[in-house]
């Protein structure tokens, strides 16, 4: 892979105008020659100015409730806003001290909760809606409750599970999230997926050997397939 | 209460404020400047919704524009943002295709560079879409560096991680699942 992290980095240290007056004069004459390295430094200021949008029409939208909605509404999000910050708070604190292995790292280096991707069709059950929507705001445990609302011959079944399983990851429940995939097994299109979220767990309860056989099913072009690669170099030594 | 503050003290909190003045520039416009771009859209087919999309694009806009010194207060930010607002709601509009008449205030309208402005919009639309398709936990490191400007020990901190490296490892992951995905969409070349 051409764009390695290092490159990234360099190409950071460039837009953020950190060079040195050596490296930077390098930099630039390197790029008159190579291409591909040229393609990269705009594709990556073009990056960096989507997220800055991104993140303030984030921020605009918080302003806009707190401006312009009823104020019932405003101080709900603002518990729920607090109760998520404590939340974090409580677990970087646990985190921040109970950092032993170096598992717990690596966990924390690669885990993500999966985006929530649902689209909210019209025929959607009313508990997977709330609980989706609890999801995105992190708010896993009341997630998990209104998932538990929802029917075997439901159709989204199959989704909450992989949502559910995620959820406990986030919770630091490793030993529920990989009971849940195991028991599961066949996630239809969150397959590829859930295999990667299963070895999420395992590494989390320590068991190397299961990350690996997790990690080792899944194929070039799946999901995090370039990270399980990655992560199954590290666990190798 | 609310308190005045001229153009020019707002610009030079966006370009180089403290966190805390750059977030009372930005509630601060948007507080003064909301109601006349939701009358705007209203009273132009648009609903509640349409007033907010396109208030929050144009601020979008004008930020950019003040970051990138485009915009230097040879209008006031009140007519720049009017502006920016209209043309989006234009385009909108034509999207729509309602064939109608909005009257144009021509004093006020500035023209944008109609292609290239087509062409960074498409863009920021797929970039956004990218954006929303990385794990949470991406999403919010990478905003956090680059929109919120927070340090790395912060991140640090917040990830719950064991060192400065390991928070910047992360974030360059993240950086790399995001090029590998704009690389998938054709978004690298230009």
């Amino acid at each position: 892979m051409k764009d390695s992290l290092n490159d990234i980095a360099r190409i950071e240290r460039y837009l953020e105008g950190k060079l040195d007056s050596g490296e930077h004069q390098a930099f630039e004459k390197e790029l008159e020659t190579n291409t591909e390295l040229a393609e990269l430094v705009v594709l990556q200021k073009d990056i960096v100015d989507g997220v800055v949008s991104e993140g303030l029409k984030r921020q605009l939208k918080q302003y806009h409730t707190e401006l312009f909605e009823r104020p019932n509404k405003k101080s709900r999000w603002y518990y729920i806003g607090a109760a998520a910050s404590l939340a974090l708070l409580v677990t970087s604190i646990y985190l921040f001290f109970d950092r032993s292995t170096s598992n717990e790292e690596l966990f924390v280096a690669y885990f993500d909760p999966y985006p929530n991707l649902v689209t909210t069709r019209g025929n959607i059950t009313n508990n997977f809606k709330k609980g989706m929507e609890n999801y995105s705001n992190r708010n896993y445990n009341e997630a998990i409750l209104d998932f538990e609302e929802i029917d075997k011959n439901e159709p989204e079944y199959t989704e909450m599970i992989f949502y559910k399983g995620v959820s406990h990851l986030a919770l630091n429940q490793p030993t529920k999230a990989v009971e849940l995939f195991e028991q599961f097994r066949d996630f239809g299109e969150y397959n590829e997926q859930a295999i990667w979220y299963l070895g999420m767990g395992y590494l989390k309860l320590g068991n190397i050997e299961n990350v690996q056989k997790q990690l080792l099913q899944l194929k070039f072009g799946d999901f995090k397939y370039r990270e399980a690669q990655e992560l199954l170099e590290q666990l190798g030594d | 209460m609310t308190a005045v503050y001229s153009d020019q003290e707002l610009t030079s909190w966006i370009l180089s404020g403290t966190q805390e003045a750059h977030d009372r520039a930005l509630k601060h416009l948007y507080k003064t400047y909301y109601p006349s771009i939701q009358t705007l859209i209203l009273k132009n087919k648009g609903d509640d919704t349409d007033a907010e999309d396109v208030f929050q694009e144009a601020l979008v806009v004008l930020y950019h524009h003040i970051k990138e010194k485009r915009f230097r207060g040879d209008a006031a930010i009140k007519t720049y943002l009017y502006a920016i607002a209209r043309n989006i709601w234009l385009k909108e509009l034509r999207k729509r295709s309602h064939q109608l008449s909005i009257e144009i205030d021509t004093e006020t309208y500035t023209e944008l560079e109609d292609g290239v402005e087509m062409e960074n919009e498409k863009k920021s639309h797929l970039l956004k879409t990218l954006i929303n398709k990385l794990g949470q936990g991406c999403q919010e490191i990478l905003i956090d560096y680059y929109y919120a400007k927070c340090s790395m020990k912060e991140i640090m901190v917040k990830l719950g991680l064991g060192s400065e490296q390991a928070a910047k490892n992360k974030k360059y992951r993240c950086m790399q699942q995001l090029i590998v995905l704009c690389q998938q969409n054709g978004l690298s070349k230009n």
